[in-house]
């Protein structure tokens, strides 16, 4: 009996032994947050993040505004059932249709780049002067996205805090977050350098701040009451750039088409981009623009390039001839080839009836472009699933990549 | 009168010591420790004489001889059966002296049996009225001589006795039958057993036996559960080798999709039912009411399914099992899809309202295709049956060897399972199953044991085309007759066959041992404590190999390109080597569990006691890693070293997100939990009983706040049969009622919610062109969080009719569910999305009927039927203010929303007659939908949306068998179904014809036309995507089903054959045909190949019907 003592009091020894803190575990490949956001690589890495938050390389992104104007379409807004898989201009919510206003309305970057700077104060920094480059580069990317919300939506709430799960924050008057943001860009404007080393580069500059300083300015008329002080504040934030000496353009028709491609990564024209590398970090627009029937890459691994957007003839029949005038102007426009003796740039921007594209099936076969309807390949043709005007957009479609969905072009 | 070659009464050596006990004692303990099993008449034996014994390693004829030497009882011992006799009274057990009787006029011989038809040695044959009387001797015969018009009264301990009116009689048979009353049945309930008299629960257990998984050819436990058990819920989800059905207990009970998990407990500790051998199996339980889960606590909620496996066999020398069991597996009815005559006709109705185009240009098919379809040109593939046309193998080998000395059993056994697939392309399933059970007595109060298992399972799985993937056009073969594979129809995707055939698989490799060790301990009388360890290690090991082939398209104008390689028509697209890919997926995880347990038993006078306390912790951990390559020169991937360049892997956290890197790995499992649980139960002579039971669980999932949870339960059970006014009543053997109140818990779903992570993506933006990593804030945690938990009302009713004749179990229960997880939502603005809560209540009910009868017409012919039926049904009862068409408190977790239809519009008149816009949901036209505008507004929009199902589950199930043997033949059928299923056709899949312009299924084609007012589908609008709104009550369907599972013939040889063949000691054959499908069904489209289980739409990979010979030789 002694013996059955001994195991008891073992038994239960070890019930009480184990107790204490059997129950508290950490996660075995997670980082908590709380362990993380202190230290300067901590908030170096932190701040990379934010950069993902630039203006998007995607169809759902910067190519939208195209939409709210007469310059372009796209084939699936508004189009229900299956097909209208892209977005549509929708204020009631319906299930499984995503509207493309939400796209612009971006408080979780907002509210990842206030937690940023909250945690940056307490942060343990080699130098002041990182910290508040670092903090300059966040506000930044802020000011953007707001001055994108402003654009497209008008009165927005203007948060610079971090929010409880509770707060219901009202609408701010556009003019208030207009102040505000070009307050915040006369703040960071000196604190961020003219250029940075070829570690660094592809970081917010000076150039960067004043760049979106003066297309703020030109973005609110229509809307400031004081038009004549946004022309003013954008002359002087474009001064100022070109008196900085840090840019130039790019030279000839050659180093415009260049802008839209990887080769004209790092060219002295881009005063801010959205980077992209090979593989690791890559960008569709190529796919989403090219045509049905041509060359998808040879590693591609999507069905079809897709072609939804497309110029309206308003924007073709305004671009001007290499005269500079409107082709109606010019009398040496001839509607029968409308591509001859434009400016440059309208074959680097547009995509027309009749170009010589390599093919679907084989790069080194060139086909005809052709969407009129019952001409040609029916995969171009405009009635199908393709894009509404035959105008096709052309910027960053590049049949180089090894599949069109994985640009590597710097999106400007 | 020890026979001489009675090896076991010989060799079996008892030791005993015991002081003034009782011979009744004696007995019991000889019954206890030996195989040895004493049959007497209570008038006979006189078990209240107090007796004294003491011997070692005796003989059981010494023992006897000590006992009954000075007294008149005398016994004879015949294998392990003990007959024990009043030596006055008879000289011998057939022989009757009776001198008092006075009018001996007949002599009476007969047979006394058992219900199964075994003979009862040592029954009781009294002359009513009279003393005169016998005894049957082990034959189970008697001879006796009574007066003229005698009764003679025949009993039997446990069973109920009989009165027979001899009359002209000279030759008898009775069977007599169990009295239920009197049986003391155990079942397994949470950490231990119990009597099924006192059992307070709702418990359904069914065995092995009553399962007959012996005798099926069944590859998992789970198949044969189906149906079998009132409350588990589920059916199969397709054929595919090593799948297996899901179940739920009750139905559906929770919002939270994480959550339907039953618990399955194997041998006590968590485990995985596909991990299990169905022949080591002895008997599954489920629990069901609070009651019985209260003990499994913050893990009970969902319901906990008990596997228990075999036992050893202690004095017992040994028992060597052989089974062998060999199948042909064949496939049932399958899709069916158009010919390429009735492909042409749809399309060109569909395109310009004739079916034969009318001449209009835009017709789809041209002349010269027509022709050639009516000529009967094209080899019309059919090709879902094309990609299940095989028959398949399946065969398993069994070896059990169970025996053991007085001290010390043991059970080994070793099952291997190879079940080959339907596909073309060679899927299959193989599993190996080892299992070790030893238990020792070291000394009279410690015993020890092991439990071991080792299982492999190998599943090797070849890609499946489902749906649309799987529609091919009939105007295409397979393959060439040179043998290539042609496109089947819509460029770009691949031929299904071709995939399957390519030589592209999955084998997934599973490895699991699960080693437990354990001591019980019993210090004192009615008292012990137990401490069972035990170690589960897993291992995962899949290789996924995409290959690639080579095609042909062909052009359906051309038949030259059908035949001559060198066509124009044909074109030849060769795999790129580039596409090969192979990836590699490694897991492994450990759990340890220690479960500690004390029970103490006390009985005063007609008060019992019982109380169990259990102690358990776990924790475990678990990793894995995954990495794939790609540009395979060779169709056989020999090794990833081969591949040319990386590919991205699917990451273990999210399959739909890969890695570019090409490898991935994760680490986790280590949540720990402790737990404190108990039972105390109260009987008064049995008849009023009493029981609380409760669990105290720890979890490191948790937070301090909420780290603890208190799961109790309190349940009452009165045995009303046993009251005088009803136990009078001969009809009714047992009548109980039961009523139990609890809450149990579950903590699923929560993972690591309560914690704030921040992730890392090493991809993160390039600065000068090099990429940086990024670091953000992970998905928004909760501090708050706490176990969801349900309250569960349970009432029950036991009854019992004749002496088992007839059985019935009936349940009716009520579960809240509360604090359901979900998020809430949160403002945009708020920016870090929407944070984990406990948000929701459900309210769930059902009842459930098990039913069983049970007769003998004669010694040689008896039959059986059970049968459950059961209901289930839930509401929302909170949805913490979110209120959407959708989800709504008051309506059920699976409703369907939609659009009501009226059927079609007959002519135009009838469209003129109501003016409604129904250009939102795919326009007005004669043939078309008609949609009503239940809000009046004129205009069918989403506000014209109704409920259209309460509830769509399948919640009125029904599962039956019935048997019947005659001699050493029984034949037996079961059957499930469901008795409110439906169908609905709202998806893509299941209703839209042209889905890849390839091909439609037949009951596609049953659209409107003034001769077919009540169509399924309204007139097809082009050969592309129909524009209607599809979610509407015109595609709801009945799919109501039973189904026939299994017909199992079996032949027992008896025990002359086995003699003369010496070495056996039992041997039976056995015909048994599985899945034989369905018998019948309301479902409109089963006559089109349709399994109403599997569903419309989705061709899901048949379920085989198997047909097998079982061999089962005992040593």
């Amino acid at each position: 009996m002694k013996n059955i003592r001994i195991i008891l009091a073992i038994i239960f020894l070890s019930i009480l032994g184990s107790c204490s803190d059997f129950l508290e575990q950490e996660d075995l490949d997670e980082l908590t947050s709380d362990s993380v956001f202190r230290t300067e690589v901590d908030m170096t890495f932190a701040l990379t993040n934010l950069y993902t938050y630039l203006p998007e390389a995607d169809i759902l992104g910067e190519v939208v505004p195209y939409f709210w104007t007469d310059d372009a379409l796209h084939r699936n807004i508004n189009a229900e059932g299956r097909a209208g898989s892209d977005f549509n201009w929708l204020t009631i919510e319906q299930e499984g249709i995503s509207y493309v206003q939400d796209n612009f309305y971006r408080y979780d970057n907002i509210a990842d780049i206030n937690f940023f700077l909250e945690a940056l104060v307490d942060a343990e920094f080699s130098t002041e002067a990182l910290r508040e480059r670092q903090g300059a580069e966040a506000r930044f990317i802020r000011a953007i996205i707001y001055e994108r919300m402003i654009l497209a939506y008008g009165d927005v709430p203007l948060i610079t805090t971090l929010l409880s799960p509770d707060d219901l924050p009202a609408r701010t008057p556009r003019i208030e977050v207009f102040d505000w943001l070009i307050g915040e860009l006369d703040e960071i404007e000196n604190l961020l350098p003219l250029f940075y080393d070829d570690a660094d580069f592809g970081r917010i500059t000076k150039g960067a701040v004043l760049a979106l300083k003066a297309r703020a300015y030109l973005n609110a008329i229509g809307w400031h009451p004081n038009t004549a002080s946004l022309y003013v504040g954008a002359e002087q934030a474009c001064e100022a750039i070109v008196n900085d000496g840090q840019y130039a353009l790019a030279q000839g028709a050659e180093g415009f088409r260049n802008q839209f491609l990887n080769t004209g990564d790092n060219s002295i024209e881009t005063v801010l981009s959205n980077n992209f590398v090979p593989e690791l970090r890559t960008q569709s627009l190529a796919r989403t623009f090219a045509q049905k029937g041509s060359w998808r890459g040879p590693e591609a691994t999507f069905g079809n390039n897709q072609s939804r957007p497309g110029y309206t003839s308003f924007l073709i029949d305004e671009w001007q001839t290499i005269n500079g005038l409107f082709p109606i102007d010019d009398p040496d426009y001839d509607p029968a080839v409308p591509t001859a003796n434009r400016d440059p740039r309208f074959r680097a921007a547009v995509v027309m009836p009749g170009d010589s594209l390599p093919d679907r099936g084989d790069p080194s076969n060139f086909y005809v472009y052709e969407p009129h309807p019952g001409v040609g390949t029916n995969n171009d043709d405009i009635t199908r699933p393709s894009n509404p005007t035959g105008y096709s957009f052309r910027k960053y479609i590049d049949y180089n990549l090894n599949a069109l969905d994985r640009g590597d072009a710097d999106y400007k | 009168m020890l026979q001489a070659n009675d090896s076991y009464a010989q060799n079996t050596k008892v030791s005993l010591n015991m002081i003034n006990v009782k011979l009744g004692e004696v007995i019991d303990e000889l019954e206890t420790t030996t195989e040895f099993k004493f049959f007497y008449n209570t008038k006979a034996v006189d078990l209240e004489r107090l007796v004294s014994i003491k011997l070692k390693k005796a003989t059981i004829k010494e023992v006897l001889d000590r006992l009954f030497s000075k007294i008149e009882t005398g016994y004879e011992i015949k294998n392990r059966k003990i007959l024990l006799f009043k030596k006055t009274l008879f000289n011998t057990p057939e022989q009757k002296i009776d001198k008092n009787s006075e009018h001996m006029q007949q002599v009476i011989n007969g047979t006394i049996l058992d219900e199964n038809g075994n003979p009862l040695p040592g029954a009781n044959i009294i002359e009513k009225g009279t003393t005169n009387g016998v005894q049957t001797n082990f034959d189970g015969n008697f001879s006796i001589t009574v007066s003229n018009n005698a009764i003679l009264v025949i009993s039997y301990i446990g069973y109920a006795s009989q009165e027979i009116t001899v009359g002209s009689q000279t030759n008898i048979t009775v069977q007599l039958i169990e009295d239920a009353a009197a049986l003391d049945e155990v079942v397994v309930v949470g950490f231990g057993e119990q009597s099924v008299r006192k059992v307070t629960a709702a418990i359904s257990q069914v065995s092995a036996e009553e399962l007959g998984i012996t005798e099926r050819p069944v590859t998992n436990i789970e198949t044969a559960l189906v149906g079998s058990l009132p409350g588990l819920v589920g059916f199969n989800a397709n054929g595919s080798p090593g799948e297996n059905p899901n179940f739920s207990i009750r139905g559906a009970s929770t919002l939270n999709n994480n959550n339907a998990n039953v618990l399955v407990i194997i041998d006590d500790f968590e485990g995985t039912l596909a991990d299990v051998n169905p022949q080591d199996i002895e008997t599954v339980t489920i629990l069901k009411d609070a009651a019985a889960v209260a003990v499994y606590g913050a893990r009970g909620a969902n319901g906990v399914l008990l596997v228990t496996t075999k036992k050893t066999r202690r004095n017992n020398k040994v028992d060597i099992n052989y089974n062998f069991n060999g199948s042909f597996q064949s496939r049932g009815n399958i899709a069916e899809t158009l010919t390429a005559r009735e492909l042409v006709a749809f399309e060109n109705i569909a395109v310009t309202g004739d079916p034969t185009g009318g001449g209009d240009p835009s017709a789809p098919y041209s002349q010269t295709v027509i022709d050639l379809a009516e000529s009967g040109f094209y080899p019309e593939t059919q090709w879902p049956d094309a990609l299940y046309n095989g028959s398949a193998f399946q065969q398993s080998h069994n070896f059990s060897a169970q025996g053991g000395s007085e001290k010390t059993g043991y059970l080994l056994s070793a099952g291997s399972l190879q079940q080959n697939g339907l596909i073309t392309g060679g899927d299959n399933f193989k599993r190996l199953n080892l299992r070790l059970k030893i238990d020792t007595d070291i000394t009279d109060w410690l015993t020890v044991g092991t439990n071991t298992v080792i299982t492999n399972r190998i599943r090797n799985q070849v890609p499946v085309s489902i749906a649309n993937e799987l529609l091919g056009s009939p105007f295409f073969p397979v393959q060439t007759v040179d043998g290539i594979f042609v496109q089947k129809g819509s460029a770009g995707e691949a031929n299904p066959i071709a995939l399957a055939q390519s030589g592209s698989f999955t084998k997934t490799v599973d490895d699991a041992i699960n080693l437990q060790l354990y001591a019980k301990v019993k210090p004192f009388k009615n008292f012990w404590i137990e401490e069972r360890v035990s170690f589960i290690k897993n291992n995962a090991n899949i290789r996924e190999f995409d290959n690639v082939y080579d095609f042909v398209s062909l052009n359906l104008e051309d038949p030259d390109s059908y035949t001559n390689p060198d066509s124009p028509n044909r074109g030849f697209v060769a795999g790129i080597p580039d596409a090969r890919r192979l990836v590699l997926t490694s897991t492994s995880d450990y759990r340890v569990t220690a479960l500690t347990r004390l029970n103490y038993n006390l009985n005063i006078g007609d008060h019992n006691f019982g109380a169990l306390l259990g102690f358990q912790i776990i924790q475990g951990q678990s990793e894995g890693f995954r990495t794939g390559r790609q540009g395979f020169l060779l169709d056989e991937p020999l090794d990833l070293s081969l591949g040319q360049t990386t590919t991205p892997v699917p990451l273990f956290s999210d399959e739909t997100v890969f890695d570019p890197l090409g490898n991935t790995s994760f680490r986790g499992g280590n949540a720990t939990t402790l737990s404190y649980f108990g039972r105390f139960n109260y009987d008064y002579k049995g008849r009023y009983i009493a029981e609380l039971s409760f669990r105290y669980d720890g979890s490191s999932r948790f937070l301090d706040n909420n780290r603890y949870g208190f799961f109790p339960s309190a349940s009452l059970a009165w045995n009303v049969g046993e009251e005088s006014f009803i136990s009078n009543i001969d009809a009714v053997d047992r009548l109980k009622l039961r009523l139990s109140y609890g809450i149990a818990g579950d903590d699923s779903g929560i993972e690591r919610s309560v914690l704030q992570f921040a992730n890392v993506d090493v991809t993160g933006f390039p600065f000068g062109g090099q990429i940086q990593p990024g670091i953000f804030l992970g998905d928004p945690a909760s501090n708050d969080l706490t176990w969801e938990t349900a309250t569960i009302f349970n009432a029950g009713l036991d009854f019992s009719l004749w002496r088992g004749k007839f059985q019935l179990s009936t349940e009716f229960f009520v579960n809240n569910r509360d604090d359901i997880l979900d998020f809430a939502i949160t403002p945009t603005e708020f920016g870090f999305g929407n944070v984990p809560a406990n948000l929701y209540s459900v309210k769930s009910w059902g009842w459930e009927f098990d039913f069983t009868h049970r007769n003998s017409i004669s010694k040689d012919f008896s039959y059986w039927l059970n049968a459950n039926l059961a209901y289930y049904d839930n509401e929302i009862t909170d949805l913490a203010g979110r209120q959407s068409p959708e989800l709504a408190v008051g309506q059920s977790i699976n409703q369907r929303l939609g659009f009501e239809t009226d059927g079609f519009f007959d002519n135009q008149a009838e469209i003129d007659a109501v003016p409604i816009d129904q250009s939102g949901v795919g326009g007005t036209s004669i043939g078309g939908f008609k949609y009503v505008d239940q809000n009046n507004d004129g205009v069918i929009d989403a506000d014209d949306r109704v409920i259209l199902t309460r509830n769509s589950d399948d919640n009125l199930l029904l599962g039956f068998n019935i048997g019947a043997s005659y001699k050493s033949l029984s034949l037996s059928a079961r059957f499930y179904g469901s008795l409110d299923r439906t169908q609905w056709w709202n998806e893509a899949d299941a209703h839209e014809p042209f889905l890849n312009g390839t091909n439609a299924f037949t009951y596609q084609t049953n659209f409107w036309s003034q001769d077919n007012p009540n169509a399924f589908f309204p007139i097809p609008q082009g050969n592309g995507i129909q524009g209607y709104n599809s979610d509407i009550s015109g595609f709801i369907f009945d799919n109501d089903f039973i189904k026939l599972q299994n017909i199992t013939l079996a032949y027992d040889f008896n025990d002359d054959i086995l003699r003369q063949l010496g070495f056996l000691s039992s041997l039976n054959l056995t015909l048994s045909i599985e899945n034989i499908g369905t018998i019948w069904t309301n479902s409109p489209i089963s006559d089109s190949g349709w399994d109403p289980e599997l569903g419309a739409g989705l061709v899901q990979y048949p379920l085989p019907v198997t047909t097998s010979i079982g061999l089962n030789v005992g040593f």
